[in-house]
C-alpha cells in the first residue's frame, strides 16, 4: 500500500463519516466532526547501534464520530521526514491510516483499541508498519465550555513490518487539548504524539520511534 | 268691555305686571306687539283683532309665532265665554308648534287648566336637534328637546350602519330635554356613518306619532399618550458576577497537563535522540496549564447579585405597568373617541 493510496483511502472513510445520516445527530447525543491537520512530525532509528533521525511536515484529514458513550476516530496523514543531517540518511515519502474505537466508561477514563497502518517510501524500498493498539484515555474538561484536555496512552503489541520481526515492545502516549463548542460549530485542536517500538534490545536490537506535534482546524455538527 | 279687557288682563296676570309685559320680550313679530299692547290698554277687542290680523299674515313656517298668538288668543275668547273657540284655536297653537310654552305660574288657574286641557288633546310631537354636537360616548349625552301635546313615552332609537338600538326613553308631558347617550361602559352603541335618529311618542302599545332626524356621526381622532421607552441598558444593574476560580478544576488541568508533558518522556526511549521529544512534550504540557488557567478563569460560576435583579426586575416591571397603563387609557381613548353628530336635515 503506497502512501498515496493510503490517503486516497484515509480520504474515502473521511467521507463515509461525512455521510452518516443527519437523524442520527437529530437523534441526540451524535455528532460528526472533521478536521484538517497539520503537524511536525519527526522520526529517530537506532539500528545496530546506528542511529538516524528525520522529520517533516504532515497533513491530513482526521473524522471523528460520536454517538452516545461510543466514538470512532478515523485520520490519514501523508507527508515526508528527510534526514536532519546532511551527513546521512534518506529522505522518505510516508502516510499513515489509523482507526480507533473508544468507549467512555466514565465522564474522564474511555478504553479504546485502534489498528493503524504506516508505510514509508525512499530510494531503499517500501516499508509498511502495521500498528495494533489497546489502551485509555484520561481527560478532563477544563472550565470553559467545549474546552477539554487529555493525555492518552496505549500499549502496542506486535506492531509489525515485512521482514522485520514483531515488536518485543511498543508503547504511545498522546495528550491533547481540543476546543469544540456544545452546539457544534468550529473546532480547534492541539496534540503530541509519540511512539515508541522496540524490536530487541541495545546494542544489537532495532529501536523506532515517531512523534508528530500537530494541530487540527475543523468543523463538527451535532450536539454533546 | 273695558270691564271684561280688564278682567282678562287679570286673569292672565297672576301678578300686577301687564299682559303685555309679560310676553312682550318674546314678541318679535309687530302684530303681536300692538296685540299686547291693546291688551296692556284694556281694548280686547283691538287686541283680539290684532292677534287675528296677525295670524292671517303670518306665514305657516313661522309656527312659533303663530303658537304664542294662538295660545294669547284662545286665552282671551276663553275669557270671552267661547270655550269652543278657545280650545280650537289652543288646538291649532299646539299643533302649528308643540313647543309652545304654556306658563301654568303666570296665568290665571281656570285659564291654564283650560288650555292645558286642549294642548293635551293633540296628538303632535316636536323635536329641536342641535345641528352639531360633540358627545363623548362614555360620559356625554345628545341632547335633543322634545315636546308633545297629548302625553305618552317618548323613545328614541337610532337607525344605521346595521343597527336599530333603542338609546333613551322618557315620560313627556309637555316638554322635554331628552340626553340620548351614545355609549355606555360597554362600548359605543353608535356607530359613524349615516344614520337616523328615529323619535317616537308612544301611548301603551300605540305609537302616536313619529319624528326623524337624519345623522351623520363621525368619530373625531383622539390623541393619545406615547409609549415610555425601556429603560437604557445604563439603567440596569449587573445582575451576575463572577465567583471564584474553582481550585479542583484547575489543579486536574495543571495534573492533566504534567501528565500530558511527562507520559511522552517517559513513553520515550533514551537511547534515541530524541529532542523532539521533549520539545512537543512541552508545548503540550505548556499549552494545557494555559488551557487550564484561561478555563479555569472562563468557567468561574456565574452567581446573581439578588439586590440587583430585583432593582432591575422593579425597574422592568414599573416601566411595564406604566406602558400597561398607557396602552389601557390609550385603548379607551380610541373606544371612546368623541362623537360629532351632524344633523343634516331638520325633524321631518
Amino acid at each position: 500500500v503506497s502512501p498515496s493510496l493510503l490517503a486516497r483511502r484515509v480520504g474515502l472513510a473521511a467521507l463515509a463519516l461525512l455521510m452518516v445520516p443527519s437523524t442520527a445527530s437529530a437523534q441526540g447525543g451524535a455528532r460528526v466532526s472533521v478536521s484538517g491537520v497539520v503537524g511536525y512530525a519527526g522520526s529517530a532509528t537506532v539500528v545496530q547501534g546506528v542511529a538516524e533521525q528525520g522529520s517533516g511536515v504532515w497533513y491530513g484529514v482526521r473524522a471523528d464520530l460520536r454517538i452516545g458513550r461510543l466514538a470512532i476516530e478515523v485520520s490519514g496523514l501523508r507527508g515526508t521526514l528527510a534526514p536532519d543531517d546532511s551527513a546521512g540518511g534518506l529522505r522518505r515519502d510516508g502516510g499513515e491510516m489509523r482507526g480507533a474505537v473508544r468507549l467512555d466508561v466514565a465522564s474522564w477514563l474511555a478504553l479504546e483499541g485502534g489498528y493503524a497502518v504506516r508505510a514509508f517510501d525512499s530510494p531503499l524500498g517500501y516499508q509498511k508498519w502495521t500498528i495494533p493498539a489497546v489502551g485509555a484515555r484520561i481527560s478532563a474538561d477544563l472550565g470553559m465550555s467545549g474546552l477539554r484536555g487529555y493525555v492518552r496512552g496505549s500499549y502496542l503489541p506486535s506492531a509489525s513490518s515485512p521482514g522485520l520481526p514483531s515488536s518485543s515492545l511498543g508503547l504511545a502516549a498522546e495528550a491533547g487539548l481540543r476546543l469544540e463548542p456544545r452546539s457544534g460549530g468550529l473546532t480547534l485542536g492541539v496534540f503530541y504524539r509519540l511512539e515508541r517500538f522496540d524490536f530487541g534490545s541495545a546494542p544489537d536490537g532495532r529501536l523506532e520511534q515517531f512523534d508528530l506535534l500537530g494541530v487540527s482546524l475543523g468543523l463538527s455538527l451535532g450536539r454533546r | 268691555v273695558k270691564r271684561l279687557a280688564l278682567a282678562l288682563a287679570a286673569a292672565l296676570a297672576v301678578t300686577a305686571a301687564p299682559l303685555g309685559a309679560q310676553i312682550r320680550p318674546q314678541a318679535a313679530d309687530t302684530g303681536l306687539t300692538s296685540a299686547l299692547a291693546a291688551f296692556d290698554a284694556a281694548d280686547v277687542g283691538a287686541g283680539v283683532a290684532a292677534l287675528r290680523a296677525t295670524l292671517a299674515a303670518l306665514p305657516e313656517s313661522a309656527r312659533g309665532v303663530r303658537a304664542r298668538a294662538g295660545m294669547y288668543l284662545a286665552a282671551a275668547q276663553w275669557w270671552l265665554g267661547q270655550p269652543d273657540s278657545a280650545d280650537a284655536t289652543m288646538r291649532e297653537a299646539v299643533a302649528a308648534d308643540p313647543f309652545v310654552r304654556l306658563d301654568s305660574a303666570r296665568f290665571n288657574p281656570d285659564v291654564a287648566a283650560a288650555l292645558l286641557r286642549a294642548r293635551r288633546e293633540v296628538t303632535v310631537l316636536g323635536v329641536r336637534a342641535p345641528a352639531e354636537d360633540t358627545v363623548r360616548p362614555d360620559s356625554g349625552a345628545w341632547t335633543l328637546r322634545v315636546a308633545v301635546g297629548r302625553p305618552g313615552i317618548v323613545r328614541v332609537r337610532y337607525q344605521g350602519a346595521g343597527l336599530d338600538t333603542l338609546l333613551a326613553s322618557v315620560s313627556a308631558d309637555s316638554s322635554e330635554t331628552l340626553r340620548v347617550p351614545l355609549g355606555n361602559a360597554g362600548g359605543v352603541l353608535v356607530q359613524p356613518g349615516q344614520g337616523a335618529m328615529n323619535v317616537q311618542l308612544w301611548e301603551g302599545a300605540r305609537q302616536l306619532a313619529a319624528r326623524r332626524v337624519d345623522v351623520v356621526v363621525e368619530r373625531l381622532r383622539v390623541d393619545t399618550t406615547e409609549m415610555a421607552p425601556e429603560p437604557l441598558a445604563e439603567q440596569y444593574r449587573v445582575e451576575t458576577r463572577r465567583g471564584a476560580i474553582s481550585a479542583p478544576r484547575l489543579l486536574r488541568g495543571l495534573a492533566l497537563a504534567a501528565a500530558a508533558a511527562a507520559l511522552p518522556m517517559l513513553v520515550a526511549n533514551s537511547s534515541l535522540p530524541g529532542s523532539t521529544v521533549s520539545r512537543g512534550a512541552v508545548v503540550l504540557g505548556g499549552t494545557l496549564v494555559l488551557g487550564s488557567i484561561v478555563g479555569a478563569l472562563a468557567g468561574r460560576p456565574v452567581l446573581p447579585i439578588e439586590e440587583n435583579i430585583q432593582y432591575n426586575r422593579l425597574l422592568r416591571d414599573t416601566w411595564q405597568s406604566r406602558n400597561r397603563g398607557i396602552a389601557a387609557d390609550n385603548e379607551y381613548r380610541r373606544r371612546f373617541a368623541p362623537l360629532r353628530v351632524r344633523a343634516t336635515a331638520a325633524p321631518s
